[in-house]
């Protein structure tokens, strides 16, 4: 590298302070950082306390628990400040989940039921300000830098020195692309202090590790745009041209792409639920063998399963309940024959939507601002893989709660059915270990082939800008 | 002259590819978006939960008043036809409501996540979502240079030193940008609405043309706002580069950032109870624990022998017990109802915090003139609330012809119902969901709409000041 790239990279740099390009972009990356952070904050705040809130009604409920088989562990996924980066499906999916002896625990979405009629609006993070802004501010940045020195006579003037072309170019790049990533560390730097200093949020160590990275992959992000504008900027005879050829690319990868292809993918290609599994029940007979049982013991008495598989009953004498004791076992494993055909069902539904998803995904890579989204999304924890992991995690959990109601005697004791004798003893259940999942080291290696292919994207398009511009005829 | 100018300016903008591009982009999404519509429509409209319009009245056919009372009346959302040209995003607003025709409830949501939450939360494309993304962009690209590149070019000196006055100069802009950007908007329009209408799946009645007249010209006033904001900041900067640049920047806060902050600030400036709290605040009001509001491992014991009461003293005890429950279901309905009432207050908020971009103003005029969305529900709502009071009204009535009851005035108890007179389904009262005329659209867009055309007529003016006083040298 010869001292005549740094030279211009130098000139790049002065250039881009004198003209309003800097300053202007500057004030934008100030005003919007800031105000978006601030707002994105209060709303991480909010979700916090209603998690706290969340986790000791979970407790308050489990320790209320009377019987086994009403035995219902509610886990929460914590939110994360990184909810401020990148929103992921946090608000799109349920953030609770339970673990009960036949339920399935998956993501679902959320219900409005209980829920906001706020969806109406689009989601809304730091991630996506970087897509548009920087998208934006990388072209703003690229498209006269070829084609405008042709169009004024300088790029004549310098090459008609002895300076080699890859000189100019790499110059070029190197300066404009301190530029921005200069900016983009503004925006950041805004985004921690916001959050650390005027939110009073604490950030892990985490957490920051996780940040770094985002940082990277938005890097990588801005990178890939400049180098396809100066690609489009080196292959137009006007930098008007490239200007307006630039902005299509922008608004078709930032809007068109990503926010066409779901709806297109989603109501073209439906996902079709399966029927309902038609197995007889074989839980059933053996209930009503049980309530047939029960009902020659006479007395006042009631006895109903939810469909949860939580036995409630009163009234019963102790004939009655012996009678019931004795059939649970039995009625137990049928219940949970009967679940695995349901689970089934529920599995390839939700096969169904991951395919759907990963057409839509493949389609999306076409735009960098996808891959960005994607990355980011991942190395905040909001992402589908963090979800798809959280639930593998759960699936793990609740064998071992499985396990523990075979050692507690569950199935044979009263307690099963019968609340009187008060809540069950819940001291040495095995809790969910949450820190499991929110380790970075995963989250990371999960965004490493997204954040390949956007470093071979960066230097497919440097090659194919180098080469446009080494074979430029500039006259 | 202005005629030549027009022509002119329209042949330049035609014979640019970015017009291609804008056409073919344009028409492009039209199409499409007209046959996902048609493609779903059918389904959406012949839906499984037991039919539209037509309510449920959950259970067998033929039921007592007592049963009738305490059952739901499920009154889902029919899909209507001009959805795909002002979808007002649908399927994010509650589709089924279920009312009581006793007062122990005010309306339950009952509703599943829209579509494949993998994908994320994306907006359906309709019209709307045409106009303000993609020929908002279009108008932008198209007009950005109108006055700085002829400045630049030094054209514009030379046009002005003829007798020709510097408004007819830039009506002559206007108008040619303006007309270029009609034909990829009635292209688009036209093709969706052959597609559309070839599909025989809606019937295009006076009532449906005429909104989609109103909607057409609508987009007119909006895109005539973004070419007027695109001519004023042309001649203001004089430069074509610092032109798009700033106008971009606008159309990244109107169209992208503006919604999207809206909703985030419209949930902090009217906050609502989160699921969980509702659900246990919920369990409160009607004397449960926790653990009932959370869905399970509780359950209630009869604490009170029967078998030792005589029936006087069984009788008086069930009756306190029933006005314990009514008294607190009373309580969980006037919650309920004012957490209703909080969130449409938040997405008032919100809407008008989005308004405060011309896209918003356009989104939503466009959507209240349409009759969907957003302004959809709140009339359903309305409406809903009434015929829960025609119904209450009609099950007493009924209860008054029972020789057998007692005749409760109120029905805050089904089980004191001591009759057992049977309504037929065919007697029972239908909810038909009313559709609001022309004239009812037209009022609620008057305000968004109006603030439009404020708008645009202060982007004129602005153009024109600037344009007039500009030295062009």
């Amino acid at each position: 590298m010869t001292r005549r790239v740094w030279l211009f990279a130098a000139k790049e740099i002065a250039d881009g302070f004198y003209s309003f390009r800097v300053p202007a972009s500057l004030i934008l990356i100030l005003v919007l950082f800031s105000s978006v952070s601030f707002t994105l904050a209060q709303r991480y705040q909010d979700t916090f306390a209603d998690y706290q809130k969340r986790v000791a009604q979970n407790e308050e409920a489990l320790r209320q628990t009377q019987t086994y088989s009403g035995i219902r562990i509610p886990i929460e996924k914590p939110p994360t400040p990184l909810m401020l980066l990148n929103i992921g499906l946090s608000e799109n999916v349920s953030n609770s989940f339970s673990i009960t002896r036949l339920g399935y625990p998956d993501v679902a979405s959320v219900s409005l039921t209980t829920g906001s009629l706020l969806q109406i609006f689009p989601s809304f993070d730091l991630s996506l300000v970087i897509q548009i802004v920087f998208g934006l501010l990388a072209l703003v940045f690229s498209y006269s830098g070829i084609a405008g020195e042709k169009e004024q006579g300088t790029l004549k003037l310098v090459c008609s020195n002895t300076i080699p072309r890859w000189e100019i170019l790499l110059g070029k790049i190197f300066g404009n692309l301190f530029l921005l990533e200069a900016l983009l560390a503004v925006g950041f730097g805004l985004f921690a202090f916001v959050v650390r200093f005027i939110s009073g949020i604490a950030l892990t160590a985490d957490a920051w590790v996780r940040t770094f990275w985002v940082f990277l992959a938005a890097s990588l992000y801005t990178g890939l745009i400049y180098l396809i504008g100066l690609f489009i900027s080196s292959r137009s005879s006007r930098s008007s041209i490239a200007l307006v050829a630039s902005m299509f690319f922008w608004i078709a990868q930032v809007a068109l792409l990503p926010l066409t292809v779901n709806y297109f993918v989603g109501t073209l290609m439906p996902v079709r639920e399966d029927p309902p599994s038609a197995r007889t029940s074989r839980a059933g007979p053996i209930y009503n063998k049980m309530m047939e049982a029960v009902r020659k013991t006479g007395g006042f008495w009631g006895m109903s399963v939810s469909s949860s598989g939580t036995l409630s009953m009163s009234g019963l004498n102790d004939e009655g309940r012996r009678i019931v004791r004795e059939y649970i076992p039995e009625w137990v494993r049928a219940q949970e024959e009967d679940t695995k055909g349901e689970w089934d069902r529920l599995e390839s539904a939700r096969r169904k939507l991951e395919a759907q998803e990963s057409v839509a995904m493949w389609i999306k890579m076409a735009s960098p601002a996808f891959v960005f989204d994607r990355i980011s999304a991942n190395l905040a924890g909001t992402g589908a893989g963090s979800y798809r992991r959280f639930r593998n995690e759960l699936l793990e959990y609740r064998q071992q709660i499985s396990l523990w109601l075979r050692n507690e005697n569950a199935y044979e004791s009263v307690q099963f059915f019968d609340g009187d004798a008060g809540p069950i003893d819940v001291r040495n259940l095995p809790r969910f270990d949450i820190s499991r999942i929110l380790r970075w080291q995963q989250d990371v290696s999960g965004a490493l082939p997204w954040l390949s292919g956007l470093s071979i994207a960066v230097v497919l398009f440097f090659l194919l800008a180098f080469l446009s511009f080494v074979r430029l005829d500039i006259r | 002259m202005f005629g030549t100018l027009v022509r002119r300016e329209i042949l330049d903008h035609v014979l640019r590819w970015r017009f291609l591009a804008t056409l073919i982009i344009t028409i492009g999404m039209y199409v499409i978006a007209a046959f996902a519509f048609i493609s779903t429509y059918p389904k959406a409209i012949a839906a499984p939960a037991g039919g539209f319009g037509r309510s449920l009245y959950g259970g067998a056919s033929e039921k007592a008043v007592r049963n009738r009372v305490a059952n739901f009346v499920i009154a889902p959302r029919r899909p209507i036809a001009i959805q795909f040209a002002a979808d007002g995003d649908d399927k994010f607003i509650p589709s089924r409501f279920g009312i009581r025709a006793d007062d122990r409830m005010e309306f339950g949501y009952i509703r599943s996540g829209p579509g494949n939450y993998l994908l994320g939360r994306f907006q359906d494309i309709d019209w709307i979502f045409i106009v303000g993304i993609v020929l908002t962009f279009a108008a932008i690209v198209l007009s950005y240079d109108s006055i700085s590149g002829e400045m630049e070019d030094g054209t514009l000196k030379l046009v002005l030193s003829n007798s020709i006055s510097r408004a007819t100069v830039l009506f002559a802009k206007f108008a040619g940008a303006f007309l270029s950007l009609l034909v990829p908007l009635a292209m688009g329009c036209l093709a969706s609405l052959l597609v559309v209408q070839t599909s025989e799946l809606v019937k295009f009645d006076a009532d449906l043309w005429a909104k989609l007249g109103a909607l057409f010209l609508l987009s007119c006033l909006y895109l005539s706002l973004i070419v007027w904001i695109s001519i004023f900041v042309s001649a203001w900067l004089g430069r074509p580069a610092a032109s798009l640049v700033v106008l971009l920047v606008f159309y990244v806060v109107s169209v992208l950032l503006v919604p999207g902050i809206a909703g985030v600030l419209g949930s902090q400036l009217v906050p609502v109870d989160p699921p969980n709290v509702v659900r246990a605040k919920e369990a409160s009001l009607q004397g449960l624990p926790v653990a009932a509001g959370m869905g399970g491992g509780f359950f209630s014991r009869q604490t009170v022998d029967f078998a030792k009461m005589t029936p006087d003293e069984k009788a008086k005890y069930q009756k306190e017990q029933a006005r314990i429950r009514a008294e607190q279901q009373k309580a969980v309905t006037m919650y309920r109802h004012e957490q209703l009432q909080r969130r449409e207050r938040q997405l008032a908020a919100a809407i008008r915090i989005a308004m405060c971009s011309p896209y918003g103003l356009y989104k939503y005029s466009a959507t209240a003139l349409a009759g969907t969305g957003i302004y959809r529900y709140e009339r359903l709502v309305k409406q809903l609330r009434t015929f829960r009071i025609t119904l209450r009204d009609f099950f007493l009535a009924q209860e008054r012809l029972d020789p057998k009851s007692t005749h409760p005035t109120d029905l805050a108890s089904p089980s004191q119902f001591s009759g057992n007179i049977i309504i037929p389904d065919d007697r029972m009262l239908q909810f038909e969901e009313a559709r609001p005329a022309l004239a009812q659209t037209v009022r609620d867009a008057v305000i968004p709409g109006g603030l439009l055309l404020a708008v645009s007529a202060l982007a004129f003016f602005a153009a024109f000041l600037v344009f007039a006083r500009k030295a062009v040298t």
